[in-house]
């Protein structure tokens, strides 16, 4: 018993031990972060009025600090015993006035601590943060965060896996300023840092930013300033040898975060990017850069990044065989297929063996190679006529603004078409999805394995569709049930272009693989098996699609939906649009108040919200996804014993047209006057709103969610 | 304590037999532990499926042993949205299950302080064909632990049987037991759910007081908690101001952050810390309003309670832990008890936020302590009243004019709550949307909120596009007097739970319409007076001496009563008229001359 008390005595000594020293050390980190940058973060600064009135908190001062070192360590897994490790050091320093309750909810706790830790075959990754704060009171007392206040969370049996700690900032209160950082260390062995994206817009202004990079003379270090952001100036600290950067800036405007904001292509940011090109355990391009730093790499510079990775790929190519095999045998069935339509079907024969084969784990840059070689054997176009396609979403950073070539998404151009696999499973092949729609990119032609020394790109832009081509149409009649006044409803829609991205969860791979293997007319017995038959899930799962499908289409939650059919997926080659049969009951829109009838006709067109507040008022343009053209029929069938004077149809015609598009309805009674033909169109024609077509665009909003509360008044004969 | 959660849905895996045993330990005729192994046995029907099995652990529960063959348990703290730090953990098991093969997991859990067990909750989300508890009392506790049934259905019953070391083991069993899934309006799932009860671990409602009182900082107050307590007091010489003024501060400054690991589930933070830090969870903020109280010289307590909705019992009828999950003060002036919640931010003076409203609560008295029901309010104490005055524009088929919300009570505290937690730049759009209450043909401009510490104005001008329709010579104005979305029709198809109790509140309406030159009001719409069991309501309509004007009064009141499942279509029937009298249409006829 005594041995045992000693033991205890013992390990609570040594906890109390590393608790302090592990306090120590914060302390001292703090002390260090404290003294950064004095001339920007002075807490006697004046806040303009005009940030302390529109504003829930103003941020006085915000640090970026990087430190980028590489140390030799001893290991065995090298050939000459060495290895080396990367370590990134970003120091996040921010000191902001909390002005309200908002502001104050959001900069109650914090949490840091281990982040993340494994070992990638025999090298290790970790990161992990420290972190410090301390308030400043009105009175311009100081009051330290005391870290040991600090709350455990670990995960695993005995909660020691993946540590972080929880504090919640003590006396905070409005008016004060939070002057708090976060310190993360990023090590890894033979490898490079994740690209440092820093963003100097946040969500509450800031009146001054500034950005420190200190590196050590053997990394490379890529930097790339973006939306406005001023290059950092490079320089050199011999004192300390290092290569340098700083940027500053001041009065930067809150960032706009709400549902038509583009950040990536808007905020002014840097990226940074940190590479460990000096490792001699881990294979580099040929085309890597030296060490020190480098601003503003060009773009062609990456471009020769690509051609050097994809001209030596090795890649396990039964995928290509299969597939070819395929698509010989399918010409032969079908001699007239234009050189389009085969490359088409070559492109769903490719995609259909990657998912098969198990031992391919095909990404898009493999499955655009893969495909460059398939089409070069089926020998329709020309080398010069295709080749390796690169480009990037609407909604990330432009394709030729990138830091690395892994951050570029890839497919094949073919022709004048590209072919990616990210968009297989919601559109048939060349489709594209509207975030990508008239984006501008880059190919590489020419054979593949020669593309190391062609690596000089062709530009081109993805195809722009006109809002009619990014289609929804619906075709629905409506049938009165007075007994309960609900409404029956049976629905017709057609979906093209970009919003069958919308419907991407009708396919999955299993259904898309049964349309391929149908396409091909596979027989039965060599047919793919899926792992499980959970078709009974899967059905579940559409028949709640459905509901929720018919209750944003129709504009109500159906009370039931009695049955639906998929009839077209839209995946497949010469089968462009999704459609969807349904029939649902839909309740709560029918009113018998006298001797009228009150029908709730608005309420069955989609369910547009208003745009209300501040939000009527933008300064920046709007982004939305794609242009959109939205057809609705509904044909309401009048009970018998009720009509409706023609001139009550009045209500239901809107035709606002503006710079950015249309909305129009208009409503007619049938020759035989028992049913009302209502017709219903929305187009945005331009995915990108200017601030000042703004209004323009909320005449059409406000229309069609005023158009969503006509009612209409049905009397008794 | 509801130990299995099962993740998966369809009925695709169900649990052949769940049998989940607690048997508590003694030394010397007192509690010290309650050792608990739950065995699952899953069964897939159809096709081969996963099971998912969570048990929760931590603090003073350990788990000891988890046996699940094929599968990797997962551990992990349970981080909850509510709740800032506590020690609860987590362990997971995804279990493969082969079609028609019976696979079982077992965790064997010890509950190391035995008066946090007291409440045995019977939940699993997938079907279960034989659910069966079984808790046995050791010989020298049979007189003094009891175990009682909590809402088990009428043809079940508790049993219990003696061995010959005179060990009694009461058990329960359910047959198809279909798992309870959160419905609209429905109970809270601990409300809702059989249980098992055990008391008797602390010694009635005097040990349960006694195990609460002893975390309840007994120290001279600090000399910061009394200079803020003066500070705030100064110049009020009412003590019933006193005290509420008291209250209001530590609404309005103490964060709610809760901390709830080992004894900090029960032990509040001394004043001095928790006014220094400014945040601190209910208990904490009602021990500093305590403080604050007696250091001005009012008598001020600390109080246990359970809170309406989520605990369905009383101290009294059930004294253990689980009847309690809150803590507010009291301040005892003269003859009156004044109960002080300071955990709701905008509360008004001398308002009883809903969720204390009629709970029993333990008061401290020194040794001993008070039993006492916190008192109901009326209906009127939750007010809104919407006055509108309207223009019906014929030509454009448009009303137009201003709307003045006046808001009381919970309504207050929910509107002032939103309305701060929101940055400053989505506050217009909220009152925007509270004002059009959802209708999107209603443009709202020139909207602004007013408030004092108990009442707060939100006015507008509104112009409504979608509520004229008709013809060129009839035209139907959708005119109401009553705010929608006050109740909604209950899908009746799956429905397994009645509908909750909710806070009362009442409305009144005052509308004028104001009919232009050429056009002649048809007959009034009806007068309406319903009355039933869930609300009453009024609405009348009338015109002003030239027929020129339609005025329409409403008041109404939500009694807040439940519904039983088996009376839901009645409720249905309810709501349906009143949706019919907010769906009000008054028709107007073009003038012949």
């Amino acid at each position: 018993m005594k041995r045992k008390c000693i033991f205890l005595f013992a390990l609570l000594a040594a906890f109390i031990v590393a608790n302090a020293d592990e306090l120590s050390k914060q302390r001292k980190i703090a002390a260090k972060v404290w003294e950064m940058e004095p001339a920007i973060f002075d807490s006697k600064v004046t806040v303009p009025d005009i940030l302390l009135q529109n504003n829930s908190a103003v941020i006085i001062a915000l640090m970026v600090d990087i430190e980028g070192s590489i140390e030799k360590f001893s290991t065995p897994y090298s050939r000459d015993g060495l290895g080396n490790s990367n370590c990134c050091v970003e120091i996040s320093r921010t000191m902001v006035m909390i002005l309200d309750d908002k502001a104050q909810e959001y900069y109650t706790d914090f949490e840091y601590g281990e982040l993340y830790r494994k070992v990638h075959g025999v090298r290790l990754t970790e990161v992990n943060s420290e972190f410090g704060a301390r308030v400043i009171k009105p009175d311009g007392s100081v009051v330290d965060v005391d870290l040991a206040t600090a709350l455990k969370v670990g995960h695993g049996k005995k909660g020691n896996k993946n540590e972080s700690r929880r504090i919640a900032i003590p006396g905070l209160e409005i008016g004060d300023i939070l002057d708090y950082y976060y310190m993360t260390t990023i090590e890894r062995e033979e490898a490079d840092i994740p690209v440092r994206n820093i963003l100097l817009g946040r969500q509450y202004p800031i009146m001054n930013f500034v950005l420190n990079g200190r590196f050590d003379p053997q990394l490379t270090v890529e930097v790339k300033a973006r939306n406005g952001a001023s290059i950092p100036v490079r320089g050199r600290d011999n004192a300390i040898d290092r290569n340098t950067i700083k940027l500053t800036a001041n009065s930067i405007p809150a960032i706009d975060n709400d549902r038509y904001s583009n950040v990536s292509r808007t905020c002014p940011s840097i990226d940074i990017s940190i590479l460990n090109n000096v490792s001699v355990n881990v294979r580099h391009l040929p085309t890597a850069r030296v060490p020190g730093v480098h601003t503003a790499v060009p773009f062609g510079i990456i471009c020769r990044d690509i051609a050097s990775v994809v001209s030596n790929f090795n890649i396990y190519e039964k995928a290509t065989g299969e597939a070819l095999n395929m698509v010989k045998g399918y010409m032969k069935k079908h001699p007239e297929l234009t050189d389009r339509q085969v490359v088409d079907i070559a492109w769903v024969a490719l995609c259909y063996w990657l998912a098969l084969d198990k031992k391919i784990s095909a990404d898009d840059i493999v499955a655009g190679c893969l495909f460059m070689d398939l089409v070069r054997k089926l020998k329709l176009f020309d080398d010069n006529d295709m080749g390796l396609a690169f480009y990037k979403s609407r909604f990330d950073k432009p394709f030729d603004e990138v830091s690395r070539w892994t951050e570029l998404d890839y497919g094949t151009l073919v022709g004048d078409t590209v072919y990616t696999l990210s968009s297989v499973l919601n559109f048939a092949p060349g489709e594209w999805s509207g975030s990508y729609q008239g984006e501008k990119g880059a190919v590489l032609k020419g054979k593949r394995s020669m593309l190391d020394e062609n690596f000089i790109p062709e530009l081109f832009t993805l195809p722009k569709l006109r809002a009619t081509a990014n289609s929804i149409e619906h075709e629905a009649t409506a049938m009165i049930v007075s007994e309960d006044e609900t409404i029956s409803i049976d629905c017709y829609m057609k979906v093209n272009g970009a919003p069958k991205a919308a419907y991407g969860m009708f396919t999955n791979q299993h259904e898309w693989l049964v349309e391929v293997e149908n396409l091909f007319d596979i027989p039965a017995n060599k047919r793919h098996k899926p792992k499980s038959n959970s078709d009974e899930k899967r059905k579940g799962f559409i028949d709640n699609m459905v509901i929720e499908e018919a209750e944003w289409a129709v504009g109500t939650r159906p009370k039931s939906v009695e049955s639906y059919e998929i009839l077209s997926r839209g995946v497949m080659p010469g089968s462009k649009a999704f459609e969807l049969k349904s029939k649902c009951t839909l309740d709560g829109l029918v009113a018998e108040r006298g001797s009228a009838m009150f029908v709730s006709v608005g309420h069955m067109f989609y369910n547009t919200l208003r745009i209300n507040g501040d939000a009527r008022y933008r300064t920046t343009a709007a982004w939305l996804k794609y242009p959109e053209n939205i057809k609705y029929r509904l044909t309401l069938n009048i009970p018998v014993g009720y009509r409706i004077e023609e001139d009550a149809l009045k209500s239901l015609s809107n035709n606002i047209l503006t710079k950015v598009g249309q909305f129009y309805t208009t409503a007619r009674l049938n020759e035989d006057g028992n049913s009302i033909v209502i017709d219903m169109i929305k187009r945005i024609n331009i995915p990108t709103i200017p601030s000042k077509n703004w209004e323009d665009f909320l005449k059409i909003e406000d229309a069609a969610a005023a158009f969503n509360e006509t009612v209409i008044p049905l009397t008794r004969i | 304590m509801s130990s299995l959660v099962a993740i998966a849905g369809d009925d695709n895996v169900i649990v052949d037999a769940l049998i989940d045993s607690y048997v508590i330990e003694e030394r010397n005729g007192v509690p010290v532990a309650v050792r608990n192994v739950e065995k699952i046995f899953y069964n897939a029907q159809r096709y081969d499926d996963k099971a998912v099995s969570i048990i929760g652990y931590g603090g003073s529960i350990s788990i000891d042993k988890v046996s699940a063959p094929g599968a990797k348990p997962v551990y992990r703290q349970w981080i909850d949205s509510d709740v800032f730090y506590k020690d609860s953990r987590i362990c997971f098991v995804e279990l493969p299950v082969k079609q028609g093969k019976t696979v079982k997991v077992e965790f064997h859990r010890t509950f190391k302080k035995p008066e946090q067990f007291c409440k045995i909750t019977m939940a699993s989300l997938y079907y279960v064909r034989n659910y069966t508890v079984e808790v046995s009392v050791p010989a020298m506790l049979v007189s003094r632990i009891k175990v009682s049934p909590y809402n088990l259905a009428s043809n079940v019953a508790l049993t219990y049987e003696t061995d010959d070391k005179g060990t009694k083991t009461y058990r329960v069993s359910i047959s198809d037991f279909r798992p309870l899934k959160n419905e609209d309006l429905a109970p809270a799932l601990s409300v809702a759910a059989p249980a098992l009860l055990v008391t008797g671990i602390l010694d009635g409602l005097d040990g349960v007081y006694d195990f609460l009182k002893g975390y309840v900082p007994d120290k001279p107050i600090d000399i910061s908690v009394k200079e803020m307590a003066e500070e705030i007091t100064t110049g009020i010489y009412n003590d019933i101001d006193k005290a509420e003024a008291i209250a209001s501060w530590v609404r309005q400054n103490i964060r709610y952050v809760a901390i709830e690991h080992g004894e900090w589930a029960y032990r509040p933070d001394n004043a001095e810390n928790t006014l220094a830090k400014r945040y601190g969870d209910c208990k904490c903020s009602a021990n500093l309003i305590k403080a604050m109280l007696c250091s001005v010289g009012i008598d001020g307590r600390f109080c246990w309670i359970g809170t309406a909705h989520t605990v369905p019992h009383d101290w009294k009828e059930v004294p253990a832990l689980c009847s309690g999950n809150h803590c507010i003060a009291a301040a005892i002036i003269g003859d009156s008890i004044i109960y002080l919640d300071g955990t709701v931010k905008y509360c008004p003076s001398a308002y009883l936020p809903p969720s204390i409203q009629g709970r029993p609560v333990i008061i401290e008295n020194n040794d001993n302590y008070i039993y006492a029901t916190v008192p109901r309010l009326e209906a009127s104490s939750s007010k809104i009243r919407h006055e509108t005055s309207l223009l019906l524009d014929t030509d454009r088929r448009v009303i137009t004019g201003r709307v003045s919300e006046t808001v009381n009570g919970l309504d207050y505290v929910q509107l002032l709550q939103h309305y701060y937690s929101l940055g400053i730049n989505f506050r217009l759009a909220f009152l925007e949307k509270f004002i059009s209450d959802g209708n999107r043909s209603v443009s709202v401009t020139d909207a602004s909120l007013v408030h004092g510490s108990d009442t707060a104005v939100v006015t507008a001008e509104v112009e409504n596009r979608a509520a004229v329709t008709g013809t060129d010579n009839v035209l139907y104005v959708e005119f109401s007097p009553v705010r929608q979305s006050e109740f909604k029709l209950i899908d009746l198809g799956m429905r397994r739970l009645p509908l909750a109790s909710t806070p009362p509140f009442c409305r009144e309406g005052l509308a004028s319409l104001s009919i232009p030159e050429g056009w002649e009001p048809e007959d009034l719409p009806l007068r309406f007076d319903i009355d039933n069991e869930w609300f009453s309501i009024k609405v009348n309509y009338e015109y002003d001496s030239d027929r020129r004007i339609v005025m329409a009064y409403s008041s109404f009141e939500n009694k807040g009563a439940p519904c039983s499942l088996d009376r839901i279509d009645i409720y249905n029937k309810a709501v349906k008229d009143f949706n019919r009298i907010v769906g009000t249409w008054l028709s107007v006829r073009k003038s012949e001359k």
